[in-house]
């Protein structure tokens, strides 16, 4: 490990499964958009069961995995994150309370996304999501719709994601994307480490939720 | 005096030019009406291409669903043509997504209505043979009837 500029504590900050989840999405959701506008949609589709899984597993590890991802320790109320907001709240390690709404919102808007996909129809009726067939035809069109309308909303909150990290980036001086690349942070003071989970957790994780996402995808059939 | 022929000319003309406009286009909430009876037909097809499409995504697909479906979709798909008046596309405050080209291509469009009437009746003919595998081949190239025409004649969203 390099040490620039004195003997700054270097913490692991970010654990392997939390930046393979943030880095995926970041691949799946401009490879999501192209396949649909580009007419493919049964690769859409195909990238919309991983996208499923790789959610499914966010959620497990929300619960199962290190301290920074877990939901218990970076959600807070409103008078946490107002705290926060006016500074007088000490510095937190991992998402601030105002970034877990962020990570909620983003988190929440795709898992509908992807979930309203499942029952949404393409207009050549060639294709439909693995739901689609345990729903009527309007309720499809329904689907569909919000399909459509949904994602202007997520790329809007991406928008917003993206802004607020050039905030800290220029107003704070706050590098948040190198720690989500290298897992690593320098911390200017010492607080206590957060707690990593093991590689055994994620795998189970991991395993459970691409055989979910695969008997969706399947339409609940063996 | 030679401007005021010019005026009255000019006044004429104007005036000639509105009335082939207003007769040109029809009104709107009158173009409106057709775009309307035409969507809830096309998802009357929509509907009996998700009944064929379920059924044979079933373990065990019942065959004469598929036939009755398949039969609605045909009787609809001959009656494409008549769902497109010309003049009533993409008119001022009328949103259709049903383009120019429709009409400027009309024998094509045609040609295209066809060939689901026709990919509907094979579908039909299979289902009601009892050929599973017949059907499914033939309900295939249902979709690829879709696509075909509104690859062409229909607006991208």
């Amino acid at each position: 490990m390099r040490t620039e500029g004195g003997p700054a504590p270097r913490i692991r900050l970010w654990d392997l499964p939390t930046r393979l989840v943030h880095w995926g999405l970041v691949l799946l959701l401009p490879s999501l958009w192209w396949t649909w506008r580009s007419g493919n949609t049964l690769l859409h589709e195909k990238l919309g069961y991983v996208t499923l899984a790789v959610l499914l597993f966010r959620l497990y590890w929300g619960v199962a995995g290190s301290t920074t991802a877990r939901f218990a320790q970076f959600v807070k109320g409103p008078r946490k994150i107002a705290a926060y907001l006016r500074g007088t709240s000490p510095l937190p390690i991992g998402h601030n309370p105002l970034g877990a709404l962020a990570v909620l919102l983003l988190l929440g808007l795709m898992l509908a996304e992807v979930g309203l996909g499942l029952f949404a129809q393409d207009v050549d009726g060639e294709e439909s999501g693995a739901l689609a067939r345990y729903v009527s035809y309007d309720t499809a069109d329904w689907a569909t719709n919000w399909h459509a309308w949904l994602f202007d909303l997520l790329l809007i909150a991406v928008a917003i994601h993206v802004l607020a990290i050039l905030f800290y980036l220029v107003v704070r001086r706050d590098n948040l994307v190198g720690p989500m690349v290298t897992g690593r942070k320098e911390l200017a003071e010492d607080l206590p480490e957060p707690k990593m989970a093991s590689i055994g957790s994620a795998l189970v994780g991991g395993i459970l939720s691409a055989a979910i996402a695969w008997w969706i995808s399947r339409g609940f059939t063996l | 005096m030679r401007r005021a022929v010019v005026l009255v000319a000019g006044f004429a003309l104007a005036g000639v030019a509105y009335g082939q406009l207003m007769a040109a286009s029809p009104d709107p909430a009158a173009v409106q009406k057709v775009v309307d009876a035409r969507v809830a037909h096309y998802k009357e097809i929509g509907k009996a291409n998700k009944a064929i499409r379920d059924e044979l995504g079933q373990s065990q697909p019942n065959l004469a669903t598929v036939q009755s479906n398949a039969r609605v979709m045909e009787a609809l798909a001959r009656q494409i043509p008549s769902w497109f008046p010309s003049g009533s596309g993409q008119q001022a405050g009328v949103k259709s997504e049903a383009l120019p080209v429709i009409w400027q291509q009309l024998p094509a469009f045609k040609r295209r209505a066809a060939d689901l009437a026709s990919a509907a009746h094979q579908t039909a003919d299979a289902a009601a043979s009892g050929n599973l595998d017949a059907t499914k081949a033939a309900a295939g190239s249902i979709g690829g009837a879709c696509k075909g025409c509104h690859d062409t004649f229909r607006e991208k969203k």
